[in-house]
């Protein structure tokens, strides 16, 4: 008699099972890229999973605090009197920077310009950084709670450093600048050039676009935010030019840009609670059937 | 031990719960670091198939995709296919040494990871892809497996699964 030989693979290996479950995930991926439909399942996950994180998060926490609790006295003492200084200094721009503030709202007033919209500043704190092959995320642990909004722009003390992309109750997820697709509109602070600043992945160079080949540009220029579009207060320091390709053919030059703030060094950040107040008005239908009955007044 | 029995829900439950607190630690977001609670999971669809299987591995998927606040799916797809894997090779590996468990266990990540780092590729064109985010985890991951079966074999017995 024959016997067949065992066989390699198990034969009752439920194909249709996992189909269906393949499947379901497929759908659950569509739902999420297309739809934006699975936010209540995500909050949820998040609402469970957030003590572990917070939990999981102090170890870390701990060490750097055990460092501050046992520095000496001595360093202590100067690094109080160093921020005393600083402060001091500070206060002094800040009084500056107050009297400035008035004199230019009066000139705009006066030239009839739109006026700036004033912002506040929250303090966060990073909870962790997911694990992710492709891009740079980081969840802070303020939420809706604390009034973050998504599209809200993220900085560390020496710039912008993401943007808000998801917002659950007690934590809310943070773009980086370096995710693929990130742009943000900046100028020149030298020249006033206009362009904007895009994300290529990560830990590459950030890229300026939308300049001319021939633009004046150097190496060392500072890059801030125009506050074009709305979503960044203007004037925040974003990036450095740290290389320019000047391409032989005319579809323009690559300019390499590295941002100010250290992506991954820092543990605490501000999210700008930044809404403007106005956006540019439409005109409206009346306001143009006015300059023209005016028009034709002035004709007559 | 008389705590753990015999793969029983309580000791699957509690080294699946140690597996999500590894992976929620702030390790940090380098594309090596590896997956902990696959491999946990992977091994008790090899041992319990009856009680860990594809749903058990699609909930906790959907788990790590909003921890690593991805599309949700993605690791749920992966988790999927590292379970059918491992239901297809059973014989195979139980009737393996742990060495040879080893390098079927690695081949299984190996695959797994190909197929979310394809996954991934193909939702974000263009970002670089390099073959160290699919070998370096893998290989990773399959250094724990025999540590994994070492601690846990003293609970569960191929003998208990036979009976049944």
């Amino acid at each position: 008699m024959f016997r067949s030989s065992p066989s390699l693979f198990n034969q009752d290996a439920p194909i249709l099972r996992l189909v269906f479950f393949l499947l379901l995930s497929l759908v659950l991926l569509f739902a999420d890229l297309r739809l934006h439909a699975t936010e209540q399942i995500r909050s949820f996950g998040q609402h469970v999973l957030y003590p572990v994180q917070k939990i999981l998060s102090m170890p870390s926490k701990y060490a750097e605090f055990s460092v501050e609790y046992f520095s000496t006295r001595n360093t202590l003492k100067n690094r109080v009197s160093d921020q005393a200084q600083q402060i001091e200094n500070l206060t002094l721009l800040a009084n500056q920077a107050e009297s400035l503030e008035s004199e230019n709202s009066n000139l705009r007033k006066l030239l009839n310009l739109q006026q700036k919209s004033p912002f506040k500043t929250l303090a966060t704190e990073i909870i962790y950084n997911p694990t992710n092959p492709v891009s740079q995320k980081i969840i802070i642990n303020r939420g809706t709670i604390d009034g973050v909004k998504p599209g809200m722009p993220v900085a560390g003390s020496l710039g912008i450093m993401g943007q808000i992309t998801r917002v659950f109750t007690n934590s809310s997820e943070v773009s980086l600048l370096e995710e693929k697709d990130f742009s943000i509109p900046v100028f020149v602070e030298r020249s006033g050039l206009r362009g904007a600043l895009f994300g290529v992945g990560r830990s590459e160079p950030l890229e300026l676009r939308y300049i001319n080949n021939l633009a004046d540009l150097d190496i060392g220029d500072y890059l801030i935010t125009s506050g074009i579009d709305g979503t960044y207060p203007p004037g925040i320091p974003v990036a450095i030019i740290t290389k320019i390709d000047r391409a032989s053919e005319s579809s323009g030059a690559i300019i390499s840009c590295r941002p100010f703030s250290n992506l991954n060094q820092y543990l605490h950040l501000m999210v700008l609670l930044y809404q403007p107040n106005t956006i540019a008005p439409l005109p409206t239908e009346s306001e143009t059937v006015k300059n023209r009955l005016k028009l034709k007044k002035g004709g007559q | 031990m008389s705590f753990f029995k015999l793969g029983s829900i309580r000791s699957i439950v509690i080294s699946l719960v140690i597996g999500v607190l590894c992976n929620v630690y702030p390790w940090g977001s380098s594309p090596w670091v590896p997956d902990f609670l696959i491999v946990i999971l992977i091994f008790w669809v090899l041992q319990t198939p009856d009680k860990i299987n594809l749903l058990a591995a699609f909930l906790l998927g959907i788990l790590m995709d909003i921890q690593t606040s991805q599309f949700l799916g993605i690791h749920s797809i992966t988790y999927l296919i590292a379970t059918f894997l491992m239901l297809l090779w059973t014989r195979r590996l139980l009737n393996s040494t742990l060495l040879g468990q080893f390098f079927i266990v690695f081949q299984v990540l190996l695959i797994t990871h190909t197929i979310q780092i394809l996954i991934l590729w193909l939702l974000n064109a263009s970002s670089d892809v390099s073959l160290s985010y699919i070998t370096l985890p893998s290989l990773i991951e399959s250094l724990f497996w025999p540590i994994i079966s070492k601690l846990l074999i003293g609970q569960t017995t191929h003998f208990s699964r036979n009976q049944s």
